[in-house]
């Protein structure tokens, strides 16, 4: 491989990785937080591009179509925590786990009707829509932008849960809901917080990817199987073990796509075989 | 010992209806109901594993797709003509996958079996869809699958004898089953989805338990999935995908997790009722979520429950 094309290509993953990062954060809060897998997450992801999409039409301005994507994902978050979730909090694992799944049927079923099935792209912004000089090959500055957005949110988060007052309220519901309850801590509240703004960022990512990943039914199952595998990888720990999974995930796909084209889709499952099998915990987790 | 008698006249009536009744029905409700026969053992299957064994599996529809396939490829390739030797080498194949997947997903604790099986079964559904299409066609599926020929002088083309031969199939699988949940096996197994620690400390090897529970719920996903594919005469990726195997679990839900006959009601009215919607909608899916939240929120039972409940309220009233 010619070294532009190893460059572009190791752009692309990591841009790849960011996207993914915007939704296995809250992916993973949601898990560590509630011990629940959404698996409706990814849903949250498309919906946010959809209805940025259709505000960027309606407006022509790309940060309020952000905002729009963004918040629509919190919307959606918001109702099923406060309104499904809630009612199944201590009960046997399953239950959560197939309401989220039904939510997510629901929710795609949803876009294919309000959207319809053919695939939709987003032109990127007119001000980013150009290409950088990178030592001899051009590389769109979209990308570039995001990879910026996505070091932007990881910095974000890691401030708010290690530096702010309600990181530290989010960090003791982690680790002992009771004890953290008996400090006067209103749990649920937590709870639907952490719900919302996990969903506001994966709303907020569907938008800022769909240039380019492009819109379509199905982008929801595509993304959260990815998610997925971050978590297994990265395990439930700290939010730059679950940064790092991702890049490597998004170079791994990336890569695998460029090397390995007939089975590219399995390099990711191979990787999450053998993390599996060396430390079922996963590379970050904690260890039980 | 009356319910123990209401038992065995139900059994009978079921008998009855499946045996003398339904043959006399029009084509469309017969091939209704051999697909209903066919997902409930299906369902019954992923029954063994979640309501009884306590893992949640969102891989189960890789067992089906996979028998689905090689009874696809293999017939219509003109490799295997015998029915029983194409049986065998499904069940080979399936108890092979689940023995190498099983290995590694039931190693790790609950919540990541799930995504794990998740994370096989799209791995399998990929190379189906992907990178084995000069064997599988990709999307377009496997079409003209010929129905069984068992060396028997009725002829499976003839729809009736098709029937017999599934509930037949059918009988068996749920006979097996049915040893199982009531051999200490089983009853170890119930043991382990309620207080997997306290099996520990008696002193079971947890995870074989596990392990073979794994592999036998395949082995019965893969059978009904090589019925499925006799029945409907084309196999395409949609077998394995994860919807699907998401479908086991609601037809399971709405039946009622964990009761032996559960899974053949949530089938009867999952089947039933996708029959019904899909006249009126293309929005299956999202009726389904929505009749799915309902179960869930409401009904927690599924309809087996709500059965044992009405049964015990009918018990109390009478005394």
């Amino acid at each position: 491989m010619e070294f532009t094309i190893a460059l572009a290509q190791l752009l692309n993953g990591i841009a790849l990785g960011m996207l993914l990062f915007l939704l296995a954060a809250g992916l993973s809060l949601m898990f560590g937080l509630m011990g629940i897998v959404n698996l409706a997450h990814g849903s949250y992801f498309m919906i946010g591009g959809y209805v940025g999409m259709t505000i960027l039409e309606a407006t022509g301005d790309f940060r309020i179509a952000i905002l729009a994507g963004g918040a629509s994902g919190a919307f959606l978050g918001f109702v099923t925590e406060r309104f499904f979730m809630r009612h199944l909090y201590g009960l046997r694992h399953h239950e959560p786990i197939l309401l989220t799944f039904a939510l997510s049927l629901i929710l795609s079923d949803l876009s294919l009707f309000l959207w319809t099935g053919i695939a939709r792209w987003v032109q990127p912004p007119t001000l980013l829509d150009f290409s950088i000089n990178l030592i001899g090959t051009y590389y769109p500055a979209y990308r570039l932008a995001i990879i910026l957005i996505g070091i932007i949110v990881f910095v974000g988060l890691y401030w708010f849960q290690e530096k702010t007052r309600w990181g530290a309220i989010v960090r003791a519901g982690v680790d002992d809901k009771e004890m953290a309850t008996g400090l006067g801590i209103n749990i649920p509240r937590v709870f639907t917080s952490v719900f919302c703004l996990g969903s506001f960022i994966a709303g907020f990512g569907g938008f800022i990817g769909s240039p380019i990943l492009g819109l379509h039914i199905g982008l929801d199952v595509e993304i959260i199987m990815l998610a997925m595998a971050v978590v297994i990888v990265g395990g439930i720990g700290n939010l730059s073990g679950c940064l790092t999974t991702c890049l490597l995930l998004g170079l791994a796909d990336t890569f695998g796509k460029v090397l390995w084209q007939r089975y590219a889709s399995l390099t990711i499952y191979i990787i999450v075989v053998i993390v599996l099998l060396v430390q079922p915990t996963g590379l970050f987790g904690k260890k039980s | 010992m009356l319910t123990q008698r209401w038992k065995l006249l139900s059994f009978v009536l079921l008998g009855v209806f499946l045996i003398f009744i339904v043959p006399i029905f029009p084509r469309y409700i017969q091939t209704l109901f051999t697909s209903i026969i066919i997902f409930s053992v299906y369902v019954s299957s992923a029954n063994l594993l979640t309501g009884y064994t306590g893992l949640i599996s969102l891989g189960q529809a890789m067992f089906w797709g996979t028998a689905a396939y090689l009874v696809a490829i293999l017939t219509t390739r003109g490799m295997v003509e015998n029915f029983y030797l194409i049986l065998l080498i499904c069940i080979v194949s399936v108890v092979i996958l689940s023995a190498s997947f099983g290995a590694l997903a039931v190693r790790v604790k609950k919540l990541y079996f799930m995504i794990v099986t998740f994370a096989f079964g799209h791995v399998i559904w990929s190379l189906a869809m992907y990178s084995l299409q000069p064997y599988t066609y990709g999307f377009d599926g496997i079409r003209n699958v010929p129905r069984p020929n068992l060396g028997l002088p009725w002829s499976m083309e003839n729809h009736v004898n098709f029937y017999y031969f599934v509930v037949i199939i059918a009988a068996i699988c749920f006979f097996i089953l049915y040893l199982i949940i009531k051999s200490p096996f089983g009853h170890a197994l119930v043991g382990i989805r309620d207080n997997e620690h306290r099996m520990i400390a008696l002193g079971y090897n947890t995870f074989l338990y596990k392990y073979l529970s794994y592999i036998v719920s395949a082995i019965i996903a893969g059978v009904g999935g090589l019925l499925f594919a006799y029945f409907n005469c084309y196999v395409n990726p949609s077998e394995l995908h994860w919807l699907w195997s998401g479908d086991a679990l609601m037809m399971m839900f709405i039946g009622g997790i964990g009761a032996f006959w559960g899974p053949v009601l949530g089938a009867l009215v999952y089947t039933g009722l996708r029959y019904w919607v899909s006249a009126y909608t293309m929005y299956w899916f999202g009726t389904e979520g929505i009749i799915f939240i309902f179960v869930v929120l409401f009904f927690r039972g599924g309809i087996a429950g709500f059965l044992n409940d009405l049964q015990r309220r009918l018990g109390q009233s009478k005394r």
